[in-house]
């Protein structure tokens, strides 16, 4: 019997590879933005379930980093996108 | 030149959590020696911060938050308290930044805590400031002195 919470991780790692494909084949530049933000939201879920599967509170930590900086790389890529420069 | 992007969620989200960057970054700087993190790491923290303020409310908001004649100083914060900590290790008889000698308190683990701690404060700063430097200057505008 496979434990639930390392059960979920493996299927969000699985998750981030299909997003992988998405951002190496996506079209069009926003496919693959979209793309990065989801496998950074993946990314931070799975440390979180690393922290409470190996009891390592610090996990966390990293996972909250990744979460307060990542909207910052969403924001700059949009930005860049919607007026063809990160600033007027 | 195009009018500066006027959307009232990404202002509002950026508002509301630069203050939580920034005080992630002092929990990252004050938590180096037990957790993952440090100095540098803070440091880069809370220039993203200032990022994200440039990014969302405009660069000549960050500039006016952290001005030249702050920044300048404290890029040579770091290294300065970094020498001085060290001399002072010296001068109390032990090797370079061995922290153990200095005798102000009589428990020599905290003595070490204490000083390594001033150490990251100073490498913290001084990564603050140079990263938000290095950005102002590659965000390109005018060549101003702010």
């Amino acid at each position: 019997m496979i434990e639930p919470f390392l059960l979920t991780a493996l299927l969000l790692v699985f998750a981030s590879v299909l997003c992988l494909y998405r951002t190496v084949k996506g079209p069009t530049a926003p496919d693959r933005i979209v793309a990065v933000n989801v496998i950074a939201t993946c990314t931070i879920v799975v440390h979180v379930l690393i922290a409470f599967i190996g009891n390592q509170p610090m996990f966390v930590d990293i996972a909250m980093t990744y979460a307060l900086l990542n909207f910052l790389v969403t924001l700059v890529a949009a930005r860049y996108l919607a007026t063809g420069s990160v600033f007027t | 030149m195009p009018e500066l992007f006027e959307d009232v969620i990404v202002r509002t989200i950026a508002r509301l959590m630069t203050p939580f960057i920034q005080l992630f970054a002092l929990y990252v700087l004050m938590h180096g020696h037990a957790t993952p993190g440090g100095g540098f790491q803070a440091g880069v923290m809370m220039a993203a911060s200032f990022i994200l303020i440039a990014i969302a409310l405009g660069l000549q908001e960050a500039k006016d938050r952290v001005k030249q004649k702050a920044r300048l100083p404290l890029e040579s914060f770091g290294p300065l308290n970094f020498v001085v900590i060290g001399i002072i290790c010296m001068a109390c008889g032990g090797y370079y930044l061995q922290y153990t000698t200095v005798p102000l308190l009589p428990s020599l683990q905290a003595v070490g805590a204490i000083l390594i701690s001033a150490v990251e404060v100073g490498i913290g700063v001084t990564v603050m400031a140079m990263v938000t430097t290095i950005f102002f200057s590659m965000a390109g505008g005018k060549h101003d002195t702010s």
